[in-house]
C-alpha cells in the first residue's frame, strides 16, 4: 500500500512537470517568434507615454497652471549619435556648401550621406537653420553619455542605458502646419518622428509668478543623482496609492519636466504623474514599429488648490504697480496667503526666451519679494519693542516720556523725524506719532536682551517654513552697545527681516495673540477630484501677552490711522488698524516704505503687509495708497 | 543522540544535484542583478552549507522528540511578526532581533512537516475522521497567521504538505476527497474576506490576461512571457538578455529568476534544469521509500512536497500558468531565508538517508 501511494505522489509531481514542460516549449519554441526579443533586425524598445503634470488652481478653482499639447519632433538616439559624430569631424554634407566643395568634402558625403541628411531635410522642412539642430544633437548626446557614465560607475560594468535606444525631442514647439508639412515626408525619414508633448501653461501670465514658480529639464546636477528608482513618487506610495512594487523599477524620463521653484518644485512629487510605457516591437533598420505588444496607461498628477485669491492677488499687483516691492495679504485666523504680489516680475510662458534679459536685470526679477527680501523693518518694529516694554512691566499704559525732537546718549544724537519734539506722551501717543525718542527711552529701560527676546518671539529674523522655496532668515543681531539697542528700538541696524515675518507677527496681533503658520497650499486632490490632502490650519498656540497690554496695541495701531501718522491716507473709514514705516537706508534719498496692518478692526479679515524699497516717499505716502486701492477694490467688488 | 554515522550513506546524487543548482543560482544572481548581489549570495550558501552540516550530527529522531515545541515556538514567532514586524514592500514578514532579521513563515514550513510526522507516528490508528482534525487545525492555524502578513504563496505550500504526509501515512482517499471539497466551496468566502486588492488583481490578470494589462499588475506577467519568449532554443548567452539586462523584468534575481535562465540559456537548458528537479525529487522520494523507519519516511515526504510544490509554483507562475505569488525557486533564487530553510530541509532528507535504521513501524505499515 505505502508502495503504490508513493507512485501515485510521484506520478502526480511528474504529470505537473510534465505540464511546465510543454507550456516551456510552447512559449520558447512554437511560439518564440512572437516575443523574439532579440534577433538580428527586431528589437522590443519601451517608449514613454507622457503624463499630464497636475493643475494648480487658486481658492476659486481658476486656473494658474496648466498642462497643454504641443508638437515636438523627436530623433532616435541612434541617428543623433551619428549625426553628432560627423558634425565633430566637420564633415557636413551642406548641400549648398558641398558644391563649392565638391572635391575636399566629396568622399565623405558619399559614406556619410545617410547619417547626418536628415538634419539638412528637417532644416528644410522646419524652417530652421541646421545649425540649431546640431547644436541641440550635440546637448542631447552629452546629457546621454553623462547619464551613460553614472550608471556605468555606480554598477561597475560597461551597460547600456534605456537613453540609448529611445527617440529625444529635438524641436519642440512646432507649428502645426510644418507638422503637416514633415508628415508628408516621414516614410522617408527613419527614426523621426512627430510627437505631442504637454508643455506647461500658465494662464494668468506673470500674475503670482513667483508663488507659482516654473518647470524646467533636469540640470546637470539632477543627472548625476540619475537614479533607476523613482523617487520623484515616493510621495505618491506613501498615499497608498499603489501597492505595486514595479514602479521602484522604472525610471525616470530625462526629459521630464520638473519643478525648479515655488510651488512646482515644493509639490513636483504630488504634481508629476506617472509615466505610461508602450512597449513596441520595431524593425533595427527602419525603425519602424511592427506591432505593439502592451500598453500601460499613464496617470497624470495630483492637482494643487493654492489658498491665494487670484483676484485679490490681481488687485494687489496692480495697486503695487511698477513699484519694486511686495505686497503680502494674509488671513490672520488661518495663516492662508489670499495674496502675495511681488515686482518686478517674469512671465512663466516666455521665461526660455527671456532668460538671459532676466537674469542681467539688475531690479532682479527672480527674486521673490515677499519671502526673499530682507529689510529692517523701521517704524513698524516699534509695535514690538511697545509690547515688550509694557509685558516687562517697564513701562504701563501711563507713563510718559518727553520728546524734545532729539536725544544725546554719550556723544551720538539720536533724533526724532519732527525737528521741534512732540512733547510728552504715552505710549499710545508714541506709536501714533510715530515717536523715535519716546522708543528710546523705553529701550534705555528695557534693554537689548529683553527686546532681542520679544522680537524672537514673534518669529523676527527666523523663517517662517511657509511652503515656498528659498525662503531667507533674516537676522535679529544680538545687541552689543547702549546705542545699537536704541538703533534696534526703532528697526533700524543690522535687524533685518522678510515682508512675511512681518505679515506672521501682524496677524499675531490681530488675531489676539495667537501663533500662525503662513502657508499657501489649501489643498491637493488626484486627477479624478478626490481629495487627497486637505490642508487645514488652527491656531493652537498662544503668546501669553495680557488682554490689557494686547488692547493699548490695538487701539494705538487704531489711532495711527484715525489721528496719527497714517491719517490722511483714507484708511480710517476702512476700518484699518496698522503702523507705517519709514526705512533709511545707505542713501539718504532713498527709503522703504512700510505698512502693516489689518482690516477690519473689530473682527479683522486680512492682515497685509506693503512694502516698496527704495523709494523717496514716506511709509503712509507710498505704501497707504496700496493699502487704500487693495482693500476698496477688493471689498466693492465683493 | 549525537552518534556519527560515517559518510557511507551519505547521498553524493543529491549532493551533485544541489552543487549544480548552487552554481547556476551564483551566475544568474550575477547576471540578473549585480556582482554584489552574487557574492552576497554565496555568503547565503555559505550559512546554509554550515547549517545543513550541524544539523547533520543531531539524530533528528531527537530534533523529532522536541517538535511540538520548536512548532509552538515559531507559532509564537508568528504571532510576534505580526505585532512588531518589520514591512518590506507592503508585506509585515520580518522579525528583527538585533542586526539579523529572520522570516518565521520560513521557518514554520520545516516546523510543520516535523510536527506532523510526529503526530502521525505516535498516533496509533489514522483510520478515523476524527484522527484528521487536529492535524488539521496544526496546519490551519499558521496558515491563517501567514496569510496575515500577507504572504500567499508561503501559507499556500503548507497545503500539498498537509496532503502527502496524510497521504503516505495512510489516511483514507476518501477523507481527503472530503477535504479538499471542502476547502474549494470556501473560495468565494476567500475571495471577498481574506484576498488583498493586489492579491485579486494577480488572480484576475492570470484568468483574464487581456482585461489587465492595464493595471500594472499583469506587467509582471506580461514581461516574464516576454522574457521567456525571447529566449528561444538556445538562448541569448549569458548576461545578455536583453529583457533582464536593460530592467524590464522586475524582481528578476528572486522570484523570477526562472525567466532570466529561460532567456539566456534558451528552451534546452532551462529545461534540462527542470529536468535536474525532477532527479532532485525522484531522489527524495527513493530516500522516503526506501527507509524503513516510518517518522524519517512521513519527514522526507514532507520537505519533497515541499521543494516540489515551490518548484512547480514558481516555475509555473513566471510561464503564466499561475496567478504571481512571491515565492521563490529552490537552491536558485537570491534571498537568505529561502537559502536556508531548504537547507534545512534537505539537510534532515540526507539526515534519514545516513541514518536509515531498523524499522520500528507498526504492522501493515509497509507491505
Amino acid at each position: 500500500m505505502q508502495k503504490k501511494r508513493f507512485n501515485i505522489l510521484f506520478g502526480t509531481i511528474s504529470v505537473l512537470f510534465l505540464v511546465i514542460f510543454c507550456k516551456l516549449f510552447y512559449i520558447q519554441i512554437i511560439q518564440g517568434g512572437k516575443y523574439s526579443g532579440i534577433s538580428n533586425n527586431k528589437r522590443i524598445r519601451t517608449v514613454d507615454i507622457d503624463t499630464l503634470r497636475g493643475t494648480i488652481y487658486d481658492r476659486n478653482g481658476s486656473v494658474l497652471a496648466v498642462d497643454k499639447h504641443s508638437f515636438e519632433l523627436t530623433v532616435m538616439y541612434e541617428r543623433l549619435f551619428d549625426a553628432n559624430s560627423c558634425f565633430k569631424q566637420n564633415i557636413l554634407p551642406r548641400v549648398s556648401e558641398v558644391k563649392k566643395l565638391v572635391l575636399s568634402h566629396n568622399l565623405c558625403k558619399e559614406c556619410h550621406i545617410d547619417k547626418e541628411m536628415w538634419v539638412e531635410k528637417i532644416a528644410g522642412l522646419l524652417d530652421i537653420s541646421y545649425i540649431d539642430i546640431f547644436n541641440k544633437t550635440a546637448k542631447v548626446v552629452k546629457r546621454v553619455k553623462n547619464i551613460k557614465r553614472a550608471v556605468e560607475k555606480r554598477n561597475g560594468r560597461e551597460m547600456r542605458v534605456r537613453e540609448e535606444i529611445i527617440p529625444h525631442s529635438v524641436v519642440s514647439h512646432v507649428p502645426w502646419e510644418k507638422v503637416a508639412n514633415f508628415e508628408v515626408e516621414m516614410l522617408n525619414l527613419p527614426g523621426i518622428q512627430i510627437e505631442t508633448n504637454p508643455v506647461r501653461w500658465y494662464p494668468q501670465g506673470d500674475m503670482s509668478s513667483h508663488v507659482i514658480g516654473y518647470v524646467g529639464k533636469m540640470g546637470e546636477k539632477e543627472i548625476q543623482n540619475y537614479n533607476f528608482k523613482k523617487k520623484w513618487f515616493d510621495g505618491l506610495k506613501k498615499s497608498g496609492e499603489s501597492e505595486s512594487e514595479f514602479f521602484t523599477q522604472k525610471s525616470i524620463s530625462m526629459d521630464a519636466l520638473i519643478g525648479k521653484t515655488g510651488i512646482e518644485k515644493i509639490y513636483n512629487s504630488r504634481l508629476m504623474g506617472i509615466p505610461g510605457e508602450r512597449f513596441e516591437e520595431v524593425t533595427l533598420d527602419t525603425m519602424r514599429v511592427n506591432k505593439l505588444i502592451l500598453e500601460r496607461p499613464s496617470t497624470p498628477g495630483n492637482n494643487i488648490f493654492l489658498t491665494i485669491d487670484s483676484r485679490i492677488q490681481s488687485i494687489a499687483e496692480k495697486a503695487l504697480g511698477g513699484k519694486k516691492g511686495s505686497v503680502i495679504v494674509m488671513d490672520p485666523w488661518n495663516g492662508e496667503i489670499i495674496a502675495m504680489a511681488s515686482f518686478p516680475r517674469y512671465n512663466p510662458n516666455t521665461l526660455n526666451k527671456d532668460y538671459t534679459a532676466l537674469s542681467k536685470n539688475p531690479l532682479k526679477p527672480f527674486l521673490n519679494r515677499p519671502i526673499q527680501s530682507i529689510l529692517p523693518p523701521g517704524s513698524t518694529f516699534k509695535i514690538i519693542t511697545a509690547i515688550a516694554a509694557l509685558e516687562e512691566n517697564k513701562i504701563d499704559k501711563n507713563s510718559h516720556f518727553p520728546c524734545y525732537g532729539s536725544l544725546k546718549v554719550g556723544n551720538i544724537r539720536f533724533r526724532c523725524h519732527t525737528r521741534q519734539g512732540h512733547g510728552l506722551l504715552n505710549v499710545e501717543e508714541a506709536l501714533q506719532y510715530s515717536c523715535n525718542i519716546f522708543f528710546y527711552e523705553t529701550a534705555k529701560v528695557l534693554g537689548g536682551e529683553l527686546l532681542r527676546k520679544w522680537a524672537i518671539k514673534f518669529g523676527l529674523g527666523n523663517t517662517t517654513d511657509i511652503d515656498l522655496t528659498y525662503e531667507k532668515k533674516g537676522n535679529f543681531p544680538k545687541s552689543t552697545s547702549f546705542s545699537q539697542t536704541i538703533n534696534l528700538s526703532i528697526g533700524q541696524g543690522s535687524m533685518l527681516v522678510t515682508p512675511i515675518q512681518m505679515v506672521r507677527m501682524i496677524a499675531t496681533i490681530a488675531n489676539g495673540g495667537w501663533y500662525t503658520k503662513p502657508h499657501i497650499l489649501q489643498k491637493i486632490s488626484d486627477y479624478k477630484g478626490n481629495i487627497l490632502v486637505n490642508n487645514n490650519y488652527e491656531l493652537t498656540e498662544k503668546i501669553d501677552i495680557s488682554e490689557k497690554n494686547m488692547d493699548i496695541i490695538k487701539h494705538s495701531l487704531r489711532k495711527v490711522v484715525t489721528s496719527g501718522t497714517a491719517k490722511k491716507t483714507g484708511l480710517k473709514e476702512l476700518q484699518v488698524a496698522g503702523k507705517t514705516g519709514t526705512t533709511q537706508t545707505a542713501r539718504a534719498d532713498e527709503n522703504h516704505a512700510w505698512f502693516v496692518g489689518y482690516a477690519p478692526f473689530e473682527n479683522p479679515k486680512y492682515c497685509f503687509v506693503v512694502v516698496v524699497e527704495h523709494t523717496k516717499g514716506h511709509g503712509a505716502a507710498v505704501a497707504g495708497p496700496i493699502v487704500w486701492e487693495i482693500l476698496t477694490q477688493s471689498e466693492s467688488s465683493l | 543522540m549525537y552518534r556519527l554515522v560515517g559518510l557511507r550513506n551519505f547521498d553524493w546524487l543529491i549532493f551533485l544535484v544541489v552543487c549544480l543548482f548552487l552554481a547556476t543560482s551564483f551566475f544568474f544572481v550575477w547576471s540578473s542583478s549585480s556582482e554584489s548581489f552574487a557574492f552576497k549570495q554565496i555568503i547565503w550558501i555559505g550559512v546554509g552549507v554550515v547549517v545543513f552540516s550541524v544539523l547533520l550530527i543531531v539524530d533528528y529522531y531527537s530534533i523529532g522528540k522536541i517538535s511540538y515545541i520548536l512548532y509552538l515556538i515559531v507559532l509564537f514567532c508568528l504571532f510576534l511578526v505580526l505585532l512588531f514586524g518589520k514591512t518590506v514592500y507592503g508585506a509585515q514578514r520580518w522579525l528583527m532581533v538585533g542586526p539579523i532579521s529572520i522570516q518565521p513563515s520560513e521557518m514554520m514550513k520545516i516546523a510543520l512537516v516535523l510536527v506532523l510526522s510526529r503526530y502521525f507516528v505516535d498516533k496509533k490508528s489514522v483510520a478515523g475522521l476524527s484522527g484528521i482534525i487536529f492535524p488539521l487545525a496544526l496546519t490551519l492555524l499558521p496558515m491563517t497567521l501567514i496569510m496575515k502578513q500577507p504572504d500567499l504563496g508561503t501559507s499556500l505550500i503548507m497545503v500539498p504538505v498537509f496532503f502527502s504526509i496524510m497521504f503516505i501515512a495512510g489516511v483514507k482517499t476518501r477523507y481527503l476527497l472530503t477535504i479538499i471539497a471542502f476547502t474549494l466551496s470556501t473560495i468565494p468566502f476567500f475571495w471577498y474576506f481574506v484576498l488583498h486588492t493586489y492579491q485579486k488583481t494577480r488572480v484576475v490578470s492570470f484568468l483574464w490576461p487581456n482585461t489587465v494589462s492595464s493595471f500594472g499588475e499583469g506587467y509582471q506577467r506580461v514581461q516574464s512571457l516576454i522574457t521567456i519568449g525571447s529566449g528561444g532554443s538556445f538562448g541569448s548567452g549569458w548576461g545578455k538578455g536583453v529583457q533582464s539586462q536593460l530592467n524590464f523584468l522586475p524582481q528578476g534575481h528572486t522570484d523570477f529568476i526562472f525567466s532570466v535562465i529561460a532567456e539566456e540559456w534558451g528552451f534546452y537548458r532551462a529545461g534540462a534544469l527542470l529536468c535536474l528537479y525532477v532527479v532532485f525529487i525522484a531522489c527524495c522520494i527513493g530516500i522516503a521509500l526506501n527507509t524503513r523507519d516510518p517518522y524519517g519516511r512521513l519527514i522526507v515526504t514532507g520537505f519533497t512536497a515541499m521543494f516540489a510544490a515551490q518548484i512547480l509554483i514558481n516555475v509555473a507562475m513566471t510561464i503564466g500558468l499561475a496567478p504571481i505569488t512571491g515565492l521563490p525557486l529552490p537552491f536558485i533564487s537570491y534571498g537568505g531565508s529561502s537559502m536556508i530553510s531548504s537547507f534545512i530541509a534537505l539537510s534532515f532528507i540526507f539526515n534519514v538517508r545516513m541514518r536509515n535504521r531498523v524499522a520500528l513501524a507498526k504492522d501493515g505499515f509497509y507491505e
